[in-house]
């Protein structure tokens, strides 16, 4: 649908239909939440007597006869036959053996011994000698009390030794070989190989007192044994941690709203919480962050940007926002890097903890102190 | 063209606008104003090698502890083990004594009997290297090596450029103080070194060291008493009167190219300012009053002078451009304004303030503006700027028997050292970085 001058009422109506939607979420972000609506639980009073009758009952009531039990007996179904396998339905994967529990360390138990540093590096290459260059002379240190005079025709002082020097840089030292640090999808496959290490011997030693079991259960075959299910597996399998969501009443509901959840977006702070956990982190760093070395520093405020874990460390490098190619700005970014670093990781206070979304995230403006 | 508003851009607009508030937030911005002055911890580790390393170790400790800005720690109380010049060092011990940086190198003569050296600067937060070079160089400028290499790691460190490579000519001193012989001497910046370039039969004063050469212009009271300007060569000795004036002529200056000189020149009642091209020997006339117009001095990029002048009533100090045209006051405060040089910076003005029976010397900005006091006593007088801009030599009078002294201050006021002299010294003048 194409925009015509002459016809501008679907222009218009969009326009003002964003214009309503940008009005409603300003106007309406701040607004109070509605209270959660309370269930009404309809309350009966009844006197002591009342309760009393309840409790005799009616001498014209009906005995209650006990019920029979029956044992429940099994059904019988008949084996269907296996549809096509193009209409096979997916198999369900059977479940993973329970995760074996690691031991506690004890005492007896040895540390794990730490990364052992490279043997030491080879020399840098030496570089290639210079050319032969004639030295001058280095003459005898003359007399202090009594210098050659200076006039023209008097014989020339000694001369100084000329500096012939070939600055070169210094390669860098190779850096010791570090172990790899095992990252998630690597722990998940010693786990996986563990699993499959330890399947063998389970299956030997279960083989021997159990008849054996089909591999896998597939869709529609009702005459395959029911898939093993323990729930002591399941229970092993749950994680340790506390439950992120628990059945709540109303007053845990009301406090947990209140906390937040611990990895659930966080609430927002209090203008106050703010400003306190402002000040903390600005007289944090404020320690490592000392007065500048030079006055052109002045006109150079160096940003910092860096993100924090939940526990205070730094979640990757510190980064600076401004870069400067002048030479004195240069190093004074670096200083300010230096002092993020220096000072990291920050103790985070409990009553931080909840607003972690506040303070994840932090850009330093790293100012002078004249 | 008529733009075209579809439904399909209708839609994304009014996505967009309900989707915003859910886009990420901002970090928050915080201000962080630096809890005072300290200078960088730097550990510098014993360099290892011959005797040569020993001395280098010895030289680059004695340069930071005087550069204000970095500051040496005790390696040996880091408990670590002398670190393996071709390996990174074990930087968990250096931490523990709050080092920042760790220096460590080799030095030793090779078979030709000349001088290798090499050193390594670690950052103890990152483990990184971040600066590193090597010298190799004739034995008997072990020294020299060493302020090479604090001049790299200052300027790594500060962004500033060092000032270690540097020598100071100046007015030795010896002698009861009604028959003192003054001679001019020459030395590194931290009182190694020493020579002198003249027998002391003339009494020398203000002597300037030349930016671009190794020629010193200085004042010079002839058998007459009538002080003259003189070129000295400190390589060759090669002495030459700078013009031949009628009158007196004193505070001699190079220009920043070091092919004019500025200095006063005294006839009668007046004394007023001229430059001398150093090869033509021509000269031009800067200032013409009836004022005392002295010390002289260009500033970094040659446009203009700075001098004192008493046209006003009383010792001020004046700006105008390097043809003499448009002076301008720019001292205003309680005292007397004297002897004014210009950084090599370009920023600051240092002079010398008399004020209530005390001399200061102090800096402020070109226009007048930002002054403050570095230093204050009984005598202190003749500021000269190090190359860099961040430090200031001077000589200061004790008063009584006694003789002067050179002591040097960084431009912040924060402290001050003495320099070693063997006799009294007088009129520092600091030269530039040596090639």
């Amino acid at each position: 649908m194409k925009f015509s001058r002459s016809k501008p009422g679907f222009a218009i109506s969009a326009a003002v239909h964003i214009g309503l939607l940008v009005a409603a979420l300003v106007l309406f972000s701040d607004t109070t939440k509605f209270e959660d609506a309370r269930e009404a639980i309809p309350v009966e009073m009844i006197t002591d007597q009342q309760l009393d009758r309840i409790a005799k009952g009616e001498k014209t009531g009906r005995e209650a006869k006990p019920a029979t039990r029956v044992d429940k007996v099994a059904v019988k179904v008949e084996p269907k036959p296996h549809p096509p396998v193009a209409e096979a339905k997916k198999d369900v994967p059977t479940p993973p053996p329970a995760l074996k529990r690691l031991a506690e360390p004890s005492d007896a138990d040895t540390p794990p011994t730490p990364p052992k540093r490279a043997a030491a590096a080879p020399p840098p290459k030496e570089a290639p000698a210079p050319p032969a260059k004639p030295l001058a002379k280095a003459a005898p240190e003359p007399d202090k009390d009594e210098p050659a005079d200076a006039e023209v025709v008097r014989p020339k002082p000694p001369t100084r030794p000329k500096l012939e020097a070939t600055a070169k840089e210094t390669p860098k030292p190779p850096k010791a070989k570090e172990e790899p640090r095992l990252k998630v999808d690597e722990v998940a496959k010693l786990l996986a190989q563990k699993k499959q290490q330890d399947a063998p011997a389970r299956e030997d030693a279960e083989k021997a007192e159990k008849p054996a079991q089909p591999s896998k259960p597939r869709s529609g075959d009702e005459a395959a044994q029911k898939s093993r299910f323990n729930a002591a597996n399941i229970a092993n399998l749950l994680s340790r941690e506390a439950p992120q969501q628990r059945a709540a009443t109303g007053r845990d509901a009301t406090r947990l709203a209140s906390l937040g959840a611990p990895t659930a977006i966080g609430a927002k702070p209090s203008a106050s919480m703010q400003g306190k956990i402002d000040s903390y982190t600005v007289e944090h760093y404020r320690r490592c962050w000392v007065s500048a070395l030079s006055m052109n520093a002045l006109s150079y405020t160096p940003r910092i940007e860096f993100r924090l874990t939940h526990a205070g460390a730094l979640e990757g490098p510190p980064r600076l926002l401004n870069p400067s190619a002048i030479p004195v700005e240069k190093s004074r970014g670096e200083q300010a890097l230096a002092a993020v670093r220096r000072c990291s990781p920050m103790p985070i206070p409990a009553d931080f903890e909840p607003y972690y979304d506040y303070w994840r995230v932090t850009e330093l403006d790293m100012k002078e102190d004249m | 063209m008529t733009p075209t508003f579809t439904r399909r851009s209708a839609v994304g607009l009014i996505a967009g606008a309900a989707l915003a508030p859910l886009a990420p937030a901002r970090a928050r911005v915080l201000d962080l104003r630096a809890g005072g002055f300290q200078p960088i911890n730097i550990a510098v580790t014993n360099f290892s090698g011959d005797d040569a390393a020993r001395t280098v170790t010895s030289v680059v400790t004695n340069n930071f502890k005087r550069s204000v800005f970095l500051k040496p720690v005790d390696a040996a109380g880091a408990g670590a083990e002398p670190p393996n010049p071709d390996q990174t060092p074990n930087l968990d011990a250096y931490r523990n004594v709050n080092a920042q940086f760790v220096l460590t190198g080799r030095s030793q003569r090779g078979g030709d009997g000349r001088l290798k050296t090499e050193f390594r600067l670690f950052d103890v937060t990152t483990g990184e290297q971040v600066a590193g070079q090597q010298f190799v160089t004739d034995a008997a400028n072990t020294r020299r090596v060493a302020h090479l290499l604090s001049d790299a790691a200052f300027t790594r460190l500060t962004g500033e450029k060092g000032f270690f490579d540097t020598r100071v000519v100046f007015v030795d001193e010896t002698g009861p103080k009604e028959r003192r012989r003054k001679r001019l001497a020459i030395m590194d910046q931290d009182g190694a070194n020493l020579r002198y370039l003249t027998r002391g039969d003339e009494l020398v004063v203000t002597p300037r060291f030349s930016p671009s050469s190794q020629d010193v212009t200085y004042m010079s009271f002839g058998a007459d008493g009538d002080p003259k300007v003189l070129l000295l060569n400190i390589e060759s000795g090669q002495r030459e009167l700078v013009g031949n004036f009628p009158g007196m002529t004193f505070s001699p200056r190079f220009s920043p190219d070091g092919q004019k000189i500025v200095m006063s020149l005294s006839q009668g009642a007046e004394t007023n300012l001229y430059s001398m091209d150093i090869r033509s020997r021509t000269t031009t006339r800067l200032t013409d009053s009836s004022a005392i117009d002295t010390s002289p001095c260009y500033s970094p990029d040659g446009s203009r002078i700075v001098f004192e002048s008493d046209r006003g009533g009383s010792q001020q100090i004046y700006v105008m451009s390097a043809q003499g045209a448009g002076a301008k006051r720019i001292s205003f405060g309680q005292g007397h304004y004297s002897t004014p040089v210009w950084s090599p910076k370009g920023d600051y003005i240092a002079f010398t303030k008399q004020n209530a029976g005390a001399f200061a010397i102090g800096v402020m900005k070109t226009d007048g503006s930002g002054e403050r006091i570095l230093t204050e006593g009984f005598h202190n007088e003749g500021p000269s700027w190090a190359p860099n801009g961040l430090f200031l030599m001077f000589f200061r009078e004790s008063g009584g028997s006694g003789g002067p002294k050179i002591l040097m201050v960084d431009v912040f006021g924060r402290s001050e050292f003495e320099v070693a002299t063997p006799g009294y010294a007088s009129d520092p003048a600091w030269g530039a970085l040596q090639d």
